[in-house]
């Protein structure tokens, strides 16, 4: 059954790349900025600009170039970005470590963070408190959120650095995962110095993660905790403890899960300004100077691959799903 | 409206703040105190009475420029929810009461969208249609549909199910008057809650747009757009890039403080 | 029997929702002593569960629960009890039995682990699960919950119980979600184990019937108050608070004469009052005199036997006799065929629903289709309405016919009013305005409700007067043909007797035919002049009402008839 579901999901997850590089192919031929433009600079000569064209192979009929981007894609080929002159998917294997890196201990911090505000506001009761701190943590735009950390932690305490992701001059290890190489490579100083860059960075993109998880634990558990087979088991005698553990929370993990899914999603956008922000140098700041100069493959690519990794993320949570509840049944 | 009266007093405010910020929006270039594109005073100067929030680095009044800020976020936002809701109850509506492939395509169609990892594609899309208000409206809406397509859709399919609208239909009510009276109202609640509470996630996307700079061109006085400009000017002329942010911030929190409340009191029902 | 187990003394509870205390319990004392079996009953609203609650310290805390008075389980006081207390009493000296076996257990926990958790030292499932009826337990043990059927799921819950060694169970209207083949079985458990074990029972109910098939002592309770307490023979054979006797009076079996009106009592239950002065059932009592209003009555000594009772006329109630009605008007069955069933099958997806079924009903003439929960009787009335379509075989019928939803309130739209919904039906004949509102108050005038609930909300509604108008919007234009899904399943006694003589009244006066659903063969044996029983899709016999139950020739009604339990039999033995 199991072996079914993977088919059936990754026959869908193809279905959607090949969705998504239609309209990225359609956004890549309707496009009024011009690439070729953009790459010979404003005032180079318009035969300059034209043998540029031919080479990114803008001439060419449309269906021609889809069918050669799907089969440079096939190919694992991205295209040329236009701003680093580097095929794409080059540059995205070398600033993917950076973002992945991120991205999982923001997710780790933010499921941690929300899990523990939500067992705080059912374990003390204070329910008004959490609710207001949650609202007010929501409606914090992520840049904001980015600036008071830096402002504060860095420019007035100084106890953690303002951007960048390690301290050590020209260290390159053998993962490009700067934790993962200090742990490998026995470098106390390199794993030191790299979780007190991503300390600031991490935090912020937790925090929209930790008030969504939060919100979606305390309904659930709401929900969960009214239920007939809760007073059952306080009937039996069992303490409200694990009364939490062993029967209220696997029974209602699946929304929080789902909610884990959809922030994965909103994790990317935020990505990106909080790498500009903290001149993170990964996927996020990468996009963002692409948007800067027009370089649509780049934009284009990164989102690909972004696209992919979401869809990845999310058939992991529905086989997390079904794994916790018997009644999930896989199709 | 008695739901308003059984809210609470923060609820209340919360509903009044909004009506006050979209007045703000309306209002905007009369309530401005200065030129928001003219250079008014001297750079940099911090708050003070004559400039609540201080002036900026051409010497711009920025409370002003806060002003239209407000005016060119809230508006597109409460566009983007109305336009999307306008939509996705349709086609919900659609899709849960006519079933067979009708409610077979539009529940495909609404699916894919909800899979795409959609702030990402919209922002890819702005990006290649070039930067601009009409064009982040559009990218936004086409993602926000189908979110409402889907909650009219399971809520017309848990009316239609229920022994009211059976009753309903042996008493000869069939067609629009089904839909209109029976099945739509529903829905209405949990449509009208999501669509308070999303109006602070529009305005968050909006606004990460505008940061990003795929908002409107330069002069334009967009609050995203105001702090990612100054974003260096942070230690020395704080003010730059936190008013415009903290402006954003207490636009969400008056549209999720009243959601909130409108659920509270559409589940105390 | 010689110590009580649980010893309530004037137990008072004021629960509070937005913010309005109610006071559900009022002055409660009762004993259950060890081995017994208590019967508590009362309609709902009476404060009956909330007992079963208290005893275990379980009160819902997000309805505020002020809790006066004194509970005592072997001695310990529960009322006021520490937490640590509180989590011994309930692992050690009450356990409860659920209404609800299906919501009872935990969907993503397996049932050995349940099982397992909570239990006595040295108690193990695998020697427990025989003992209430299910020998398969290497099948049991892994299964999840939902692998389990109704029946199966509440032996579990009781082995669970019983598992604890807890000298004292109560048992919260355990049987009402089961079919009434599998409650005998149910209730025969329970009393055999009970016996065996030594555990007394407090048996919480609404059903009379299963009371006194039961217990050994009857707790009647109403408004919060109780009303009469004795033991079962005493308050069955000679009740002396006149709502013990109108709850016997309408409950009605297999003897209950079906010529005329059921007695029943008018009115509604008591709602969330706030304090009330004088007797709680007066309003709707015949024999209340101004004493009642103003004086509430205390429970007295009655009898030498024990039975106590709150009435201040319980004298002169004991020792009256039934005032009996006037039967029925006879209305004859026509030999025009107003719905016709022919070679009906009718499968969902890979489930076959109705195989074959065949059957008419003439003007007049009340028919009544009974059977198990998935023999398919609700799933006839539903084609018969035209909301669904069969497969095979055709359908005839006389005009639109109208239906009587089970769950009344729900088959009212909650956002029109009473009158709006009325109106719907009058749309076609395009009225004008004032002869619609006049048809309208008609209709409710039928069903006895005044016209002022024209512009009710349904949620303004009281169960029995949701009935009511959805009964009013079935005959607002009367149909041919008037459909029953089940309308009395959920009721209690006093209410359900007032539907089927509404219902007995309406079709009569109108001259209507009617198909009544129901799995309950004694409410067929009185509404209904056929009865057609239904067994896995298929019919199994079809017949004269009193000949079905007289001389049942299936085996399924013969089941059926078996296993209703019976006041009248019990209380001779």
């Amino acid at each position: 059954m199991v072996v079914r579901f993977l088919i059936r999901r990754l026959t869908g997850l193809i279905g959607v790349l090949v969705v998504m590089s239609l309209i990225v192919f359609v956004l890549q031929s309707i496009i009024p900025a011009d690439p070729a433009r953009s790459v010979a600079g404003p005032n180079a000569p318009a035969e300059v600009v034209e043998r540029i064209r031919d080479q990114l192979g803008l001439n060419k009929p449309v269906l021609v170039q889809y069918g050669d981007y799907v089969w440079r894609l096939l190919h694992g080929d991205l295209g040329t970005s236009v701003r680093t002159r580097q095929p794409v998917a080059t540059d995205i294997v070398e600033s993917a470590p950076a973002s992945l890196e991120l991205m999982l201990a923001a997710l780790f911090v933010g499921v941690g963070m929300g899990a523990g505000v939500a067992a705080f506001q059912h374990l003390f009761r204070r329910a008004a408190f959490a609710r207001v701190l949650l609202l007010g943590l929501g409606s914090v735009p992520i840049f904001l959120a980015a600036l008071l950390l830096i402002w504060l932690f860095w420019f007035q305490l100084d106890w953690f650095p303002g951007g960048g992701r390690i301290g050590i001059r020209r260290f390159a290890g053998p993962t490009s995962f700067m934790l993962l190489d200090g742990i490998l490579l026995g470098r106390g100083d390199v794993i030191l110095s790299a979780l007190h860059h991503m300390a600031l960075p991490a935090l912020t993109l937790a925090i929209p993660i930790a008030v969504s998880i939060a919100r979606s634990i305390t309904s659930a558990l709401e929900t969960t905790m009214q239920q007939p087979f809760i007073r059952m088991a306080r009937g039996k005698g069992l303490t409200e403890g694990r009364i939490l553990w062993r029967h209220a929370a696997r029974a209602s993990a699946a929304a929080p899960l789902a909610m884990i899914g959809l922030q994965v999603g909103l994790l990317f956008a935020n990505l990106l300004i909080v790498e500009r922000v903290f001149a993170w140098p990964g996927l996020g700041l990468y996009t963002v100077q692409a948007f800067a100069s027009s370089d649509l493959p780049a934009v284009l690519g990164v989102s690909l691959v972004f696209g992919a990794f979401y869809i990845f993320v999310n058939i992991l949570i529905d086989l997390a799903q079904a794994g916790l509840d018997p009644r999930v049944r896989l199709t | 409206m008695t739901a308003f009266h059984r809210m609470g007093l923060p609820e209340r405010i919360a509903f009044i703040m909004l009506a006050a910020i979209t007045l703000v929006a309306v209002l905007a270039p009369w309530l401005a105190p200065y030129d928001p594109y003219l250079r008014v005073a001297a750079p940099f100067l911090p708050p003070s009475l004559a400039h609540p929030f201080g002036s900026d680095e051409i010497g711009r009044d920025l409370l002003s420029r806060v002003i239209l800020g407000v005016r060119l976020t809230w508006l597109p936002g409460l566009a983007i929810i109305l336009i999307s809701l306008a939509i996705g109850a349709l086609v919900g509506l659609l899709a849960g009461a006519m079933g067979g492939w009708v409610d077979m395509a539009l529940s495909r169609l609404t699916d894919l969208f909800l899979v795409l990892p959609s702030t990402l594609i919209a922002l890819a899309v702005v990006a290649a249609l070039g930067p601009g208000l009409l064009n982040t409206l559009i990218a936004i809406v086409i993602f926000w549909w189908p979110w409402y397509a889907r909650i009219t859709r399971a809520e017309i399919m848990a009316q239609a199910a229920r022994p009211h609208v059976e009753a309903a239909r042996l008493s000869g009510v069939s067609g629009a008057r089904l839909l209109w009276r029976y099945l739509l109202p529903g829905a209405t609640p949990t449509l009208l809650v999501t669509a308070t509470l999303d109006v602070a996630n529009v305005v968050l996307i909006l606004s990460l747009f505008s940061f990003l700079g795929l908002g409107l061109p330069a002069p334009a006085p967009e609050l995203g757009a105001m702090t990612a400009r100054t974003l260096d000017n942070l230690t020395v002329q704080w003010w730059l890039p936190i008013m415009p942010a903290a402006v954003i911030f207490v636009l969400c929190l008056a549209a999720n403080l009243a959601g909130d409340g409108l659920r509270s009191v559409m589940r105390g029902v | 029997m010689t110590d009580p187990v649980l010893s309530v003394r004037d137990l008072g509870v004021t629960l509070h929702r937005d913010g309005v205390a109610n006071r559900v319990l009022d002055g409660v004392s009762f004993d259950v002593m060890a081995g017994g079996i208590t019967a508590l009953v009362g309609e709902s609203g009476s404060g009956k569960s909330t007992i079963g609650l208290a005893a275990q310290g379980l009160l819902a805390g997000d309805a505020d629960p002020r809790v006066t008075g004194s509970i005592q389980l072997g001695g310990i006081e529960v009322v006021g009890a520490s937490a640590p207390m509180l989590r011994h009493i309930r692992r050690n000296l009450v356990r409860m039995v659920p209404q609800d076996p299906l919501a009872a257990l935990n969907p993503v926990m397996r049932v050995g682990h349940q099982l397992h958790e909570g239990a006595a030292l040295g108690q193990r499932p695998e020697d427990w699960l025989p003992k209430v009826g299910l020998p398969d337990v290497a099948r049991i043990m892994p299964a999840w919950p939902h692998h389990l059927s109704g029946g199966q799921r509440q032996r579990v819950l009781i082995a669970m119980a019983m598992m604890s060694g807890a000298p004292l169970i109560v048992a919260d209207e355990p049987t009402t979600a089961l079919d009434v083949t599998v409650q005998a079985q149910i209730l025969r458990l329970l009393r055999q184990l009970a016996t065996d074990q030594g555990t007394a029972v407090l048996f919480v109910t609404h059903d009379l019937g299963v009371a006194s098939a039961l217990a050994d002592q009857i707790v009647v309770l109403y408004g919060g108050r109780v009303a009469e307490r004795g033991a079962a023979r005493a308050v069955l054979t000679s009740p002396r608070h006149p709502y013990s006797r109108a709850l016997l009076a309408a409950r009605f079996d297999f003897a209950a004469n079906r010529a005329r009106p059921l007695p029943m009592t008018a009115g509604d239950p008591p709602g969330p009052a706030a304090e009330r002065t004088g007797c709680a059932f007066a309003p709707r009592c015949t024999w209340s005199i101004a004493l009642c209003q103003d004086v509430t009555p205390t429970l007295a000594q009655s009898d030498a036997a024990g039975t106590q009772v709150a009435c201040h006329r319980a004298e002169e109630v004991r020792t009256a006799s039934t005032v009996s009605q006037p039967n029925w008007p006879v209305l004859p069955v026509q030999s025009e065929v107003v719905l016709r069933l022919t070679n009906i099958s009718l499968s969902f997806g890979k489930l076959k629903v109705l195989r074959d079924i065949n059957f008419s009903v003439r003007k007049g003439e009340t028919v009544a289709l009974v059977g198990l929960s998935g023999s398919g009787k609700s799933t006839v009335l539903r084609l018969a309405s035209g909301l669904l379509r069969p497969d095979e075989g055709d359908i005839h019928v006389v005009g639109q016919p109208q239906m009587v939803f089970q769950d009344a309130m729900s088959s009212l739209t909650p956002w029109l009013t009473v009158g709006e919904q009325l109106a719907e039906r009058l749309r076609p004949l395009h009225l004008p305005r004032n002869k619609v509102q006049q048809r309208v108050e008609q209709a409710l005038a039928e069903v006895g409700l005044p016209f002022v609930t024209i512009k009710a909300l349904p949620r303004e509604l009281s169960g029995g007067q949701a009935q009511r108008v959805a009964v009013a919007r079935a005959i607002v234009v009367p149909p041919d043909v008037l459909l029953c899904d089940e309308p009395i399943s959920a009721m209690d006694v006093s209410l359900a007797a007032q539907t089927l003589n509404l219902l007995g009244d309406v079709r009569r006066r109108l001259g209507m035919a009617m198909v009544f659903v129901t799995h309950d063969l004694a409410a067929a044996r009185i509404i209904a002049d056929r009865i057609i029983v239904l067994e896995g899709g298929r019919i199994v016999e079809d017949g004269a009402a009193e000949d079905v139950v007289a001389q049942p020739a299936s085996a399924q009604a013969r089941d059926m008839i078996a296993a209703t339990p019976r006041l009248r039999e019990a209380v001779s033995t």
